[in-house]
């Protein structure tokens, strides 16, 4: 019985809000209909069509109401008038369609490209974490240096990614990268020559070519070194020597574990020379992927807004 | 399907032929006067729908039958009322309308072009 009176009350509060309102919310219906098709409109042609259904709703209830008429039929003719010429609306934005769809899609290849490089570092922060998780996963190596080692090594990459940007950042990764390759084309060397599974002298003599070929390559790409060795070109195995040297003449003592006490640092040497590699090349690895799947979502983008634009 | 060139659908042609007579009655008129001489002169029981009505003077005015300009803001303030967008016929149009049916416009305008 209560619920009954209380509805029978609200239903006529509402019924007389209505009645009173009722020009008003049909004219703000319309409004935000126009205002939903317009959006995608240019602001022109949009406001053109708002500020003119805006006058025709004021015309048409005022007209009405010097005829006469009561508000409730004025709302029909409103209603009448809207309901009948809401596919013409739809038309009416059709055509603008492609081009804001176009400017839409040209923008998310802009907002990638501006965001590559928090991307990147988000790769290196994805990187970091799979590292640790690994590391705490396994039983083995569980020693406080090697995760202290692991972690430092993946932070650098990560902040080196971040601060990309800044040329001092930049010629560190870029150093880095060189370190960790030159380490790379040293052990692949050392392999090729003492390990029995590169046996093969087809198989030799095309890793002991990259061996000599990466580092001419990882040396001639780079514009500021091109510059320091531009007719310097004796200066290009002078570098790079110590380095491949250093690592090679590391691994070996290793491998034939002269003294023991050599052995251990030797052991050293090579697991910190390892781990930058293996470390350093996941995140570049990462870094390229990262950076590949940008440009080429942000090149499908720019093409797609092109086959949009074509299309109008 | 694609229309001809020049040819105007049967809302356009009766908006076409509703501007001429007001312009006729008073130079520039207004989008909620061409409905309601449409409904009047052709006894419409509605009102022309909003959508078809303004995507018709767009056509329209795109084609060269009717040019149109914003009306003086201060009018409108000092009538308290939103500001229209009035509506001028061509001599195209007024070349056309009434003389004509809705396909065979292009003939009347390719005629009275040549006759030029």
């Amino acid at each position: 019985m209560i619920a009954f009176l209380v509805s029978t009350v609200l239903a006529a509060i509402v019924g007389m809000f209505i009645r009173t309102h009722a020009l008003t919310i049909t004219k703000q219906i319309v409004m935000g209909w126009v205002w939903l098709y317009s959006a995608i409109a240019p602001k022109e042609d949009r406001d053109g069509r708002q500020a003119e259904v805006l006058s025709h709703l004021h015309e048409l209830i005022n007209n009405h109401q010097k005829a006469g008429y009561a508000p409730g039929e004025i709302v029909v003719r409103i209603l009448e008038s809207w309901v009948m010429g809401m596919v013409d609306d739809v038309a009416w934005c059709i055509p603008f369609v492609p081009g804001v769809l176009a400017d839409r899609v040209k923008g998310w290849g802009d907002n990638l490209r501006h965001y590559r490089i928090p991307a990147a570092m988000i790769a290196g922060v994805a990187t970091l974490g799979l590292m640790n998780y690994s590391f705490f996963s396994s039983p083995n190596n569980q020693s406080f240096g090697t995760w202290l080692f692991a972690n430092t090594i993946g932070i650098a990459i990560t902040v080196l990614l971040w601060k990309y940007n800044h040329p001092l950042a930049r010629r560190i990764f870029q150093a880095w990268i060189g370190i960790a390759m030159a380490g790379g084309v040293a052990v692949m060397g050392w392999m090729t020559i003492h390990y029995q599974l590169y046996a093969g002298m087809t198989f030799k003599i095309l890793m002991l070519a990259m061996v000599a070929v990466l580092p001419a390559i990882i040396v001639v790409d780079k514009s500021w070194r091109q510059r320091l060795f531009r007719g310097r070109w004796w200066l290009i195995p002078i570098c790079w020597a110590p380095i491949i040297a250093g690592a090679l003449a590391g691994s070996l003592l290793i491998a034939h574990s002269i003294k023991p006490l050599l052995e251990m640092w030797a052991a050293m040497a090579l697991l910190v020379v390892g781990m930058l590699i293996v470390y350093g090349l996941i995140a570049l690895a990462a870094y390229v992927l990262c950076w590949l799947g940008i440009r080429g979502s942000e090149g499908g983008l720019r093409l797609v807004a092109a086959g949009i634009r074509h299309l109008r | 399907m694609r229309r001809k060139s020049g040819a105007l659908t049967p809302i356009e042609y009766s908006i076409l032929n509703a501007a001429v007579n007001l312009y006729r009655q008073g130079g520039e008129f207004y989008g909620f006067q061409i409905a309601k001489e449409i409904e009047d002169r052709e006894g419409a029981r509605r009102l022309t729908g909003l959508g078809t009505l303004y995507r018709a003077l767009d056509r329209l005015q795109e084609q060269g039958f009717l040019s149109r300009r914003w009306e003086d803001p201060a009018i409108a303030a000092q009538e308290n009322r939103p500001r229209r967008r009035l509506y001028q016929v061509t001599g195209k149009a007024l070349s056309v309308a009434l003389t004509s049916t809705p396909s065979n416009i292009p003939l009347v305008l390719a005629l009275g072009e040549s006759s030029l």
